[in-house]
Protein backbone atom coordinates (compact mmCIF):
# COMPACT_ATOMS: atom_id res chain seq x y z
CA UNK A 1 0.00 0.00 0.00
CA UNK A 2 1.79 3.01 -1.49
CA UNK A 3 -1.21 5.64 -0.04
CA UNK A 4 -2.20 5.99 3.64
CA UNK A 5 -5.15 4.05 4.31
CA UNK A 6 -8.01 6.62 5.37
CA UNK A 7 -9.77 7.18 8.90
CA UNK A 8 -12.38 4.54 8.09
CA UNK A 9 -9.82 1.90 7.44
CA UNK A 10 -7.91 2.75 10.12
CA UNK A 11 -10.95 2.44 12.85
CA UNK A 12 -12.37 -0.56 11.45
CA UNK A 13 -8.46 -1.98 11.88
CA UNK A 14 -8.75 -1.30 15.36
CA UNK A 15 -12.61 -2.69 15.24
CA UNK A 16 -11.16 -5.95 13.81
CA UNK A 17 -13.95 -5.45 11.36
CA UNK A 18 -11.35 -5.23 7.85
CA UNK A 19 -11.29 -8.05 5.57
CA UNK A 20 -7.87 -10.07 6.39
CA UNK A 21 -6.41 -8.99 2.88
CA UNK A 22 -7.55 -5.35 3.44
CA UNK A 23 -6.54 -5.72 6.87
CA UNK A 24 -2.70 -6.98 6.08
CA UNK A 25 -2.22 -4.30 3.57
CA UNK A 26 -3.39 -1.67 6.28
CA UNK A 27 -1.26 -3.51 9.13
CA UNK A 28 2.13 -3.45 6.47
CA UNK A 29 1.82 0.28 6.21
CA UNK A 30 0.57 0.96 9.65
CA UNK A 31 3.67 -1.07 10.63
CA UNK A 32 6.19 1.58 8.84
CA UNK A 33 4.28 5.03 8.78
CA UNK A 34 4.31 6.76 12.23
CA UNK A 35 1.88 9.35 11.83
CA UNK A 36 -0.83 5.91 10.63
CA UNK A 37 0.71 4.36 13.93
CA UNK A 38 0.10 7.47 15.96
CA UNK A 39 -3.58 7.68 14.35
CA UNK A 40 -4.23 4.21 15.07
CA UNK A 41 -2.76 4.46 19.00
CA UNK A 42 -4.89 7.28 19.33
CA UNK A 43 -8.07 5.13 18.30
CA UNK A 44 -7.40 2.31 20.46
CA UNK A 45 -6.96 4.95 23.38
CA UNK A 46 -10.29 6.23 22.32
CA UNK A 47 -11.75 2.83 22.25
CA UNK A 48 -10.27 1.87 25.62
CA UNK A 49 -11.22 4.28 26.98
CA UNK A 50 -15.12 3.88 25.63
CA UNK A 51 -15.27 0.66 26.78
CA UNK A 52 -13.96 1.66 30.53
CA UNK A 53 -17.35 3.78 30.65
CA UNK A 54 -20.24 2.11 32.60
CA UNK A 55 -22.78 1.65 30.82
CA UNK A 56 -25.26 2.98 33.34
CA UNK A 57 -24.28 5.68 35.47
CA UNK A 58 -25.14 9.33 37.34
CA UNK A 59 -23.34 12.05 35.50
CA UNK A 60 -21.18 13.76 37.93
CA UNK A 61 -21.36 17.41 36.67
CA UNK A 62 -17.60 17.09 35.70
CA UNK A 63 -17.91 14.53 33.59
CA UNK A 64 -18.58 15.85 30.22
CA UNK A 65 -15.30 18.34 30.99
CA UNK A 66 -13.07 15.22 31.62
CA UNK A 67 -14.13 13.68 28.29
CA UNK A 68 -13.95 16.61 26.42
CA UNK A 69 -10.14 17.32 27.79
CA UNK A 70 -9.59 13.79 27.18
CA UNK A 71 -10.44 14.31 23.39
CA UNK A 72 -8.36 17.16 23.48
CA UNK A 73 -5.52 15.35 24.68
CA UNK A 74 -6.09 13.00 22.27
CA UNK A 75 -5.00 15.43 18.96
CA UNK A 76 -2.05 15.09 16.61
CA UNK A 77 0.63 17.32 17.61
CA UNK A 78 1.86 18.22 14.28
CA UNK A 79 -1.06 19.48 12.28
CA UNK A 80 0.63 18.71 8.96
CA UNK A 81 0.01 15.05 9.81
CA UNK A 82 -1.50 13.55 6.39
CA UNK A 83 -4.04 11.43 8.58
CA UNK A 84 -4.67 14.50 10.85
CA UNK A 85 -8.22 12.67 12.93
CA UNK A 86 -10.89 15.04 12.93
CA UNK A 87 -11.97 16.22 15.79
CA UNK A 88 -16.09 17.12 15.67
CA UNK A 89 -16.91 13.25 15.55
CA UNK A 90 -15.08 12.43 18.75
CA UNK A 91 -16.68 16.01 20.67
CA UNK A 92 -19.78 14.92 18.96
CA UNK A 93 -19.52 11.26 20.45
CA UNK A 94 -18.58 12.79 23.87
CA UNK A 95 -21.39 14.44 24.34
CA UNK A 96 -23.91 11.58 23.03
CA UNK A 97 -21.96 9.80 26.05
CA UNK A 98 -22.71 12.76 28.16
CA UNK A 99 -26.37 13.08 27.09
CA UNK A 100 -26.80 9.31 27.41
CA UNK A 101 -25.71 9.49 30.96
CA UNK A 102 -28.39 12.21 31.72
CA UNK A 103 -31.30 10.69 30.42
CA UNK A 104 -30.20 7.05 31.58
CA UNK A 105 -30.05 9.30 35.57
CA UNK A 106 -33.59 10.76 34.61
CA UNK A 107 -34.80 7.56 34.02
CA UNK A 108 -32.71 6.29 37.10
CA UNK A 109 -34.17 9.23 39.01
CA UNK A 110 -37.42 8.70 38.11
CA UNK A 111 -37.53 5.38 39.73
CA UNK A 112 -37.78 3.33 36.50
CA UNK A 113 -35.71 0.12 37.38
CA UNK A 114 -33.90 0.27 34.08
CA UNK A 115 -32.88 2.60 31.39
CA UNK A 116 -33.65 1.68 27.95
CA UNK A 117 -31.40 -0.54 26.31
CA UNK A 118 -30.96 0.36 22.65
CA UNK A 119 -33.83 2.13 21.57
CA UNK A 120 -36.13 4.12 23.47
CA UNK A 121 -39.40 3.57 24.06
CA UNK A 122 -42.52 5.93 24.19
CA UNK A 123 -43.68 4.75 27.53
CA UNK A 124 -42.42 7.21 30.26
CA UNK A 125 -42.14 7.24 33.79
CA UNK A 126 -43.97 9.14 36.25
CA UNK A 127 -43.11 12.65 36.36
CA UNK A 128 -42.19 14.29 39.47
CA UNK A 129 -44.92 15.66 41.39
CA UNK A 130 -43.22 18.88 42.72
CA UNK A 131 -40.36 21.88 41.59
CA UNK A 132 -38.21 20.24 44.55
CA UNK A 133 -38.44 16.74 43.18
CA UNK A 134 -37.78 17.96 39.56
CA UNK A 135 -34.62 20.35 40.84
CA UNK A 136 -31.97 17.58 40.91
CA UNK A 137 -33.46 16.44 37.43
CA UNK A 138 -33.51 20.29 36.16
CA UNK A 139 -30.13 20.54 37.09
CA UNK A 140 -29.10 17.74 34.97
CA UNK A 141 -30.50 18.88 32.09
CA UNK A 142 -29.03 22.07 32.51
CA UNK A 143 -25.66 20.37 32.63
CA UNK A 144 -26.28 18.12 29.69
CA UNK A 145 -27.50 21.67 27.45
CA UNK A 146 -24.06 23.23 28.52
CA UNK A 147 -21.83 20.59 27.15
CA UNK A 148 -23.92 20.20 24.13
CA UNK A 149 -23.86 23.99 23.90
CA UNK A 150 -20.21 24.28 24.48
CA UNK A 151 -19.52 21.37 21.90
CA UNK A 152 -21.38 23.49 19.38
CA UNK A 153 -20.27 27.19 20.15
CA UNK A 154 -16.40 25.01 19.56
CA UNK A 155 -17.93 24.14 15.85
CA UNK A 156 -19.78 26.96 14.57
CA UNK A 157 -17.33 28.34 12.62
CA UNK A 158 -17.75 25.56 10.59
CA UNK A 159 -20.88 24.85 10.22
CA UNK A 160 -23.50 26.23 7.68
CA UNK A 161 -24.85 29.36 8.55
CA UNK A 162 -28.92 28.81 7.92
CA UNK A 163 -28.55 25.86 9.62
CA UNK A 164 -26.97 27.34 12.44
CA UNK A 165 -29.76 30.09 12.44
CA UNK A 166 -32.38 27.13 12.44
CA UNK A 167 -30.91 25.62 15.53
CA UNK A 168 -30.68 28.94 17.37
CA UNK A 169 -33.94 29.90 16.54
CA UNK A 170 -35.48 26.87 17.63
CA UNK A 171 -33.52 27.31 20.48
CA UNK A 172 -34.88 30.59 21.41
CA UNK A 173 -38.02 28.95 20.61
CA UNK A 174 -37.65 26.15 23.29
CA UNK A 175 -35.71 28.43 26.13
CA UNK A 176 -38.75 30.65 25.59
CA UNK A 177 -41.36 27.65 26.19
CA UNK A 178 -38.76 26.86 29.49
CA UNK A 179 -38.87 30.10 31.03
CA UNK A 180 -42.84 29.96 30.61
CA UNK A 181 -43.41 27.10 32.06
CA UNK A 182 -40.88 27.83 35.11
CA UNK A 183 -42.47 30.87 35.77
CA UNK A 184 -45.72 29.18 35.80
CA UNK A 185 -44.24 26.11 38.21
CA UNK A 186 -42.75 28.52 40.75
CA UNK A 187 -46.30 29.55 41.43
CA UNK A 188 -47.76 26.53 41.14
CA UNK A 189 -44.70 23.81 42.83
CA UNK A 190 -46.79 20.76 42.89
CA UNK A 191 -48.69 21.00 39.18
CA UNK A 192 -47.42 17.46 37.94
CA UNK A 193 -48.58 18.32 34.56
CA UNK A 194 -46.09 21.57 34.46
CA UNK A 195 -43.22 19.41 35.51
CA UNK A 196 -44.01 16.96 32.87
CA UNK A 197 -44.11 19.78 30.17
CA UNK A 198 -40.93 21.33 31.34
CA UNK A 199 -39.20 18.04 31.32
CA UNK A 200 -40.35 17.75 27.79
CA UNK A 201 -38.97 21.07 26.61
CA UNK A 202 -35.40 20.22 28.32
CA UNK A 203 -35.66 17.04 26.21
CA UNK A 204 -36.28 18.93 23.20
CA UNK A 205 -33.51 21.16 23.91
CA UNK A 206 -31.02 18.55 24.60
CA UNK A 207 -32.31 16.42 21.54
CA UNK A 208 -31.79 19.46 19.29
CA UNK A 209 -28.50 20.09 20.54
CA UNK A 210 -26.74 16.51 20.66
CA UNK A 211 -28.27 16.85 16.69
CA UNK A 212 -26.99 20.28 16.16
CA UNK A 213 -23.34 18.80 17.92
CA UNK A 214 -23.47 16.06 15.05
CA UNK A 215 -24.22 18.11 12.24
CA UNK A 216 -21.25 17.33 9.59
CA UNK A 217 -19.03 20.59 8.67
CA UNK A 218 -19.56 22.42 5.55
CA UNK A 219 -17.14 21.56 2.78
CA UNK B 1 -31.08 32.29 -38.92
CA UNK B 2 -31.93 33.79 -35.34
CA UNK B 3 -33.07 30.74 -34.23
CA UNK B 4 -29.47 29.11 -35.20
CA UNK B 5 -28.05 32.02 -32.79
CA UNK B 6 -30.26 31.23 -29.87
CA UNK B 7 -29.56 27.01 -30.60
CA UNK B 8 -25.83 28.31 -30.26
CA UNK B 9 -25.87 30.35 -27.27
CA UNK B 10 -27.91 27.83 -25.63
CA UNK B 11 -25.40 25.04 -26.49
CA UNK B 12 -22.67 27.62 -25.26
CA UNK B 13 -24.23 28.65 -21.89
CA UNK B 14 -25.49 24.60 -21.52
CA UNK B 15 -21.91 22.69 -21.70
CA UNK B 16 -19.92 24.38 -19.03
CA UNK B 17 -22.59 23.07 -16.57
CA UNK B 18 -22.76 19.54 -18.66
CA UNK B 19 -19.02 19.70 -18.64
CA UNK B 20 -19.08 19.94 -14.70
CA UNK B 21 -21.11 16.48 -13.98
CA UNK B 22 -19.69 13.11 -14.64
CA UNK B 23 -21.73 9.63 -14.13
CA UNK B 24 -21.64 7.14 -10.99
CA UNK B 25 -22.25 3.48 -11.11
CA UNK B 26 -21.30 1.03 -8.74
CA UNK B 27 -22.53 -2.56 -8.18
CA UNK B 28 -22.10 -4.74 -5.85
CA UNK B 29 -23.38 -7.99 -4.45
CA UNK B 30 -24.47 -7.89 -1.21
CA UNK B 31 -26.25 -10.08 1.50
CA UNK B 32 -30.06 -9.65 2.28
CA UNK B 33 -29.69 -7.91 5.25
CA UNK B 34 -26.50 -5.77 4.84
CA UNK B 35 -25.97 -2.53 6.52
CA UNK B 36 -25.40 -0.09 3.98
CA UNK B 37 -24.08 3.39 4.91
CA UNK B 38 -24.94 6.56 2.49
CA UNK B 39 -22.68 9.48 3.35
CA UNK B 40 -23.00 12.80 1.23
CA UNK B 41 -22.80 16.11 3.22
CA UNK B 42 -20.73 18.33 1.06
CA UNK B 43 -22.99 19.30 -1.82
CA UNK B 44 -26.28 20.00 -2.34
CA UNK B 45 -27.93 16.08 -3.09
CA UNK B 46 -30.87 14.84 -4.34
CA UNK B 47 -30.78 11.05 -3.27
CA UNK B 48 -33.74 8.47 -4.37
CA UNK B 49 -33.55 4.79 -2.28
CA UNK B 50 -35.42 1.78 -4.07
CA UNK B 51 -35.02 -1.21 -1.92
CA UNK B 52 -35.57 -4.12 -4.20
CA UNK B 53 -35.07 -8.04 -3.61
CA UNK B 54 -32.17 -8.90 -5.08
CA UNK B 55 -29.43 -9.37 -3.17
CA UNK B 56 -27.15 -6.39 -4.75
CA UNK B 57 -26.86 -2.93 -4.19
CA UNK B 58 -26.42 -0.07 -7.04
CA UNK B 59 -25.52 3.12 -6.64
CA UNK B 60 -25.83 5.31 -9.46
CA UNK B 61 -26.28 8.88 -10.98
CA UNK B 62 -24.30 11.81 -11.66
CA UNK B 63 -22.59 14.07 -9.49
CA UNK B 64 -20.34 16.86 -9.91
CA UNK B 65 -16.72 16.47 -11.50
CA UNK B 66 -14.97 17.35 -8.68
CA UNK B 67 -16.67 15.25 -6.54
CA UNK B 68 -15.54 12.14 -4.83
CA UNK B 69 -16.76 8.65 -5.01
CA UNK B 70 -15.66 6.40 -2.50
CA UNK B 71 -16.56 3.11 -0.56
CA UNK B 72 -16.94 -0.37 -0.71
CA UNK B 73 -18.34 -3.55 0.99
CA UNK B 74 -16.71 -5.43 3.36
CA UNK B 75 -17.46 -8.83 5.29
CA UNK B 76 -18.44 -10.78 2.01
CA UNK B 77 -21.06 -8.52 1.35
CA UNK B 78 -22.71 -7.89 4.76
CA UNK B 79 -22.01 -4.35 4.88
CA UNK B 80 -21.41 -1.46 2.54
CA UNK B 81 -20.13 1.85 3.14
CA UNK B 82 -20.39 5.02 0.23
CA UNK B 83 -19.59 8.50 0.33
CA UNK B 84 -19.81 11.49 -1.72
CA UNK B 85 -17.44 14.24 -0.66
CA UNK B 86 -16.47 17.47 -2.47
CA UNK B 87 -13.32 19.14 -1.48
CA UNK B 88 -14.69 22.32 -1.01
CA UNK B 89 -18.11 24.35 -1.05
CA UNK B 90 -16.98 26.50 -4.10
CA UNK B 91 -16.69 23.08 -6.28
CA UNK B 92 -19.96 21.59 -5.07
CA UNK B 93 -22.23 20.80 -7.97
CA UNK B 94 -25.25 19.32 -6.91
CA UNK B 95 -25.56 15.36 -7.29
CA UNK B 96 -28.22 13.52 -8.00
CA UNK B 97 -28.46 10.07 -6.58
CA UNK B 98 -30.38 6.31 -6.65
CA UNK B 99 -29.61 3.72 -4.44
CA UNK B 100 -30.81 0.14 -5.00
CA UNK B 101 -30.39 -1.87 -1.75
CA UNK B 102 -32.06 -5.44 -0.89
CA UNK B 103 -35.39 -4.62 0.56
CA UNK B 104 -34.28 -6.22 3.98
CA UNK B 105 -31.92 -4.38 4.39
CA UNK B 106 -30.47 -2.09 7.26
CA UNK B 107 -29.96 1.45 5.92
CA UNK B 108 -28.36 4.10 6.79
CA UNK B 109 -28.53 7.76 5.07
CA UNK B 110 -26.38 11.19 6.35
CA UNK B 111 -27.01 14.18 4.22
CA UNK B 112 -25.97 17.68 4.07
CA UNK B 113 -28.86 19.45 1.84
CA UNK B 114 -31.04 17.90 -0.65
CA UNK B 115 -33.84 15.42 -0.31
CA UNK B 116 -34.02 11.93 0.13
CA UNK B 117 -37.50 9.40 -0.51
CA UNK B 118 -36.89 6.14 -0.05
CA UNK B 119 -39.48 3.45 -0.76
CA UNK B 120 -39.59 0.04 -0.47
CA UNK B 121 -37.17 -0.64 1.96
CA UNK B 122 -38.52 -3.13 4.64
CA UNK B 123 -35.68 -3.58 6.97
CA UNK B 124 -34.44 -0.52 9.02
CA UNK B 125 -33.85 2.68 8.32
CA UNK B 126 -31.61 6.00 10.00
CA UNK B 127 -31.69 8.99 7.83
CA UNK B 128 -30.71 12.27 9.01
CA UNK B 129 -31.03 15.62 6.86
CA UNK B 130 -29.32 18.68 7.81
CA UNK B 131 -31.28 20.65 5.30
CA UNK B 132 -33.69 19.09 3.07
CA UNK B 133 -36.77 16.99 3.00
CA UNK B 134 -37.36 13.32 3.58
CA UNK B 135 -40.03 10.54 2.22
CA UNK B 136 -40.58 7.10 2.88
CA UNK B 137 -42.92 4.89 1.55
CA UNK B 138 -43.70 1.35 2.80
CA UNK B 139 -43.63 -0.72 5.86
CA UNK B 140 -40.39 -1.81 8.08
CA UNK B 141 -38.90 -3.00 10.78
CA UNK B 142 -37.20 0.18 12.32
CA UNK B 143 -37.32 3.74 11.36
CA UNK B 144 -35.47 6.86 12.30
CA UNK B 145 -35.85 9.99 10.28
CA UNK B 146 -34.26 12.83 11.50
CA UNK B 147 -34.74 16.77 9.79
CA UNK B 148 -33.11 19.82 11.17
CA UNK B 149 -36.02 22.01 8.92
CA UNK B 150 -37.25 20.15 6.28
CA UNK B 151 -40.55 18.00 6.33
CA UNK B 152 -40.56 13.91 6.93
CA UNK B 153 -43.11 12.48 5.22
CA UNK B 154 -44.00 8.70 5.97
CA UNK B 155 -46.74 6.81 4.73
CA UNK B 156 -46.11 3.20 6.19
CA UNK B 157 -45.98 1.77 9.36
CA UNK B 158 -42.82 0.54 11.43
CA UNK B 159 -42.41 -1.69 14.66
CA UNK B 160 -40.01 0.98 16.08
CA UNK B 161 -40.76 4.62 14.50
CA UNK B 162 -39.08 7.45 15.43
CA UNK B 163 -39.10 11.15 13.78
CA UNK B 164 -37.57 14.71 13.92
CA UNK B 165 -37.26 18.27 12.93
CA UNK B 166 -36.87 21.55 14.67
CA UNK B 167 -38.71 23.51 12.00
CA UNK B 168 -40.33 20.77 9.53
CA UNK B 169 -43.56 19.54 9.49
CA UNK B 170 -43.83 15.55 10.48
CA UNK B 171 -46.69 13.56 8.43
CA UNK B 172 -47.26 10.61 9.67
CA UNK B 173 -50.11 8.09 7.67
CA UNK B 174 -49.96 4.68 9.11
CA UNK B 175 -48.78 3.78 12.32
CA UNK B 176 -46.65 1.62 14.30
CA UNK B 177 -46.31 -0.53 17.59
CA UNK B 178 -44.20 2.23 19.47
CA UNK B 179 -44.05 5.41 17.72
CA UNK B 180 -42.36 9.11 18.62
CA UNK B 181 -43.04 12.50 16.99
CA UNK B 182 -41.13 15.19 17.99
CA UNK B 183 -40.72 18.59 16.47
CA UNK B 184 -39.79 22.19 17.81
CA UNK B 185 -41.84 24.73 16.13
CA UNK B 186 -42.99 22.34 12.95
CA UNK B 187 -46.62 20.74 12.53
CA UNK B 188 -46.99 17.02 13.26
CA UNK B 189 -49.43 15.14 11.57
CA UNK B 190 -50.37 11.78 12.42
CA UNK B 191 -53.24 9.71 10.47
CA UNK B 192 -54.28 6.68 9.60
CA UNK B 193 -52.72 4.32 12.36
CA UNK B 194 -53.34 1.74 13.95
CA UNK B 195 -50.66 2.74 16.55
CA UNK B 196 -49.96 0.60 19.98
CA UNK B 197 -48.03 2.96 21.87
CA UNK B 198 -47.57 6.59 20.61
CA UNK B 199 -46.03 9.51 21.46
CA UNK B 200 -46.13 12.95 20.42
CA UNK B 201 -44.15 16.12 21.34
CA UNK B 202 -43.70 19.61 20.44
CA UNK B 203 -43.01 23.22 21.68
CA UNK B 204 -45.09 25.19 19.33
CA UNK B 205 -46.19 23.16 16.80
CA UNK B 206 -49.70 22.47 16.19
CA UNK B 207 -50.27 18.51 16.24
CA UNK B 208 -53.31 17.08 14.52
CA UNK B 209 -54.41 13.04 15.00
CA UNK B 210 -56.99 11.50 13.18
CA UNK B 211 -55.47 7.73 13.93
CA UNK B 212 -57.09 4.43 15.38
CA UNK B 213 -54.85 3.21 18.41
CA UNK B 214 -54.99 -0.11 18.89
CA UNK B 215 -56.99 -1.71 22.00
CA UNK B 216 -55.35 -1.15 24.66
CA UNK B 217 -52.78 1.20 23.62
CA UNK B 218 -51.67 4.45 23.99
CA UNK B 219 -51.14 7.99 22.12
CA UNK B 220 -50.22 10.68 24.60
CA UNK B 221 -49.69 14.42 23.13
CA UNK B 222 -47.27 17.06 24.78
CA UNK B 223 -46.93 20.88 23.39
CA UNK B 224 -46.52 23.63 24.88
CA UNK B 225 -48.27 26.13 22.95
CA UNK B 226 -48.76 23.98 19.74
CA UNK B 227 -53.13 23.90 18.88
CA UNK B 228 -53.98 20.10 19.42
CA UNK B 229 -57.05 18.38 17.34
CA UNK B 230 -57.57 15.08 18.15
CA UNK B 231 -60.23 13.61 16.05
CA UNK B 232 -61.68 10.36 17.18
CA UNK B 233 -61.84 7.49 14.42
CA UNK B 234 -65.42 6.26 14.37
CA UNK B 235 -64.74 2.87 15.97
CA UNK B 236 -62.47 3.62 18.25
CA UNK B 237 -63.51 3.69 22.19
CA UNK B 238 -61.10 5.75 23.99
CA UNK B 239 -60.47 7.14 27.29
CA UNK B 240 -59.57 11.11 27.27
CA UNK B 241 -57.78 12.47 29.78
CA UNK B 242 -56.55 16.44 29.12
CA UNK B 243 -54.63 18.88 30.99
CA UNK B 244 -53.64 22.48 29.98
CA UNK B 245 -52.50 24.85 32.53
CA UNK B 246 -53.57 28.33 30.24
CA UNK B 247 -55.37 26.48 27.14
CA UNK B 248 -59.10 25.92 26.52
CA UNK B 249 -60.33 22.84 25.63
CA UNK B 250 -63.52 21.92 22.86
CA UNK B 251 -64.96 18.71 23.43
CA UNK B 252 -67.38 17.96 20.81
CA UNK B 253 -66.99 14.16 21.59
CA UNK B 254 -69.04 13.94 25.04
CA UNK B 255 -71.00 16.21 27.47
CA UNK B 256 -68.64 15.99 29.66
CA UNK B 257 -66.87 19.98 30.23
CA UNK B 258 -63.35 20.98 31.31
CA UNK B 259 -63.30 21.97 34.63
CA UNK B 260 -60.66 24.24 36.78
CA UNK B 261 -57.73 22.01 38.06
CA UNK B 262 -57.07 20.61 41.76
CA UNK B 263 -54.93 23.82 42.19
CA UNK B 264 -57.90 26.11 40.56
CA UNK B 265 -55.49 26.19 37.78
CA UNK B 266 -55.77 25.79 34.14
CA UNK B 267 -58.51 22.79 32.97
CA UNK B 268 -58.72 19.32 33.35
CA UNK B 269 -61.06 16.99 31.06
CA UNK B 270 -61.68 13.31 31.51
CA UNK B 271 -64.00 11.19 29.05
CA UNK B 272 -64.87 8.45 28.02
CA UNK B 273 -65.86 7.50 24.47
CA UNK B 274 -67.02 3.77 24.04
CA UNK B 275 -64.72 0.88 25.09
CA UNK B 276 -61.57 -0.49 24.56
CA UNK B 277 -59.03 0.16 27.05
CA UNK B 278 -57.52 2.73 24.72
CA UNK B 279 -55.81 5.86 26.30
CA UNK B 280 -55.36 9.29 25.07
CA UNK B 281 -53.32 12.08 27.43
CA UNK B 282 -53.05 15.30 26.06
CA UNK B 283 -51.18 18.19 28.31
CA UNK B 284 -50.31 21.60 26.64
CA UNK B 285 -49.67 24.64 28.60
CA UNK B 286 -51.47 27.24 26.89
CA UNK B 287 -52.21 25.39 23.70
CA UNK B 288 -55.46 25.57 22.81
CA UNK B 289 -57.31 21.56 22.93
CA UNK B 290 -60.10 20.14 20.52
CA UNK B 291 -61.43 17.04 20.21
CA UNK B 292 -63.85 16.13 17.68
CA UNK B 293 -65.28 12.87 15.88
CA UNK B 294 -62.90 12.32 12.38
CA UNK B 295 -66.11 12.56 10.09
CA UNK B 296 -64.33 11.78 7.16
CA UNK B 297 -63.32 8.46 8.12
CA UNK B 298 -64.43 5.81 6.80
Amino acid sequence: MTTHPNDAQLNELVDGTLPPDEREQVERHAAECVPCTATVRRIEALVGRARSLPREVTAPPEAWVAVRDAVRGSEPVGAGSPRRVQRWPMLAAAAAIAVASVVGTLWLTNGTSAPPATRSTTTQSPAPASLAAFAPIEARYVLAVSALRESLDERREQLDPSTIETVERSLATIDAAIAEARDALANDPANATLTRLLASSYEQKVTLLRRASELPPRS
Amino acid sequence: MRQLIVLCALFLLATPADAQRRAVERRYAVTPTASIRLTAVSQQTTLRVIGWDRDSLVFSGDVGAAARVDGGVAGGGSGAKLFVETPSANAAAPAQLELRVPAQSRLWVKLGAGDVEITGVRGAIDVNVVSGAVTITGDLRELNAEAMDGAITIAGRADWLRAKTAGGTITLTGGGDDVGLTSVSGAVHLRGGPVARARIETVTGDVTTAATVERGGQLTIDSHSGRVEYRLPPKDGVYIDVTTVNGTVANRLTDDRALPGLSARGLELGTTVGSGGRSITIRTFKGPVLLVPDIGAK
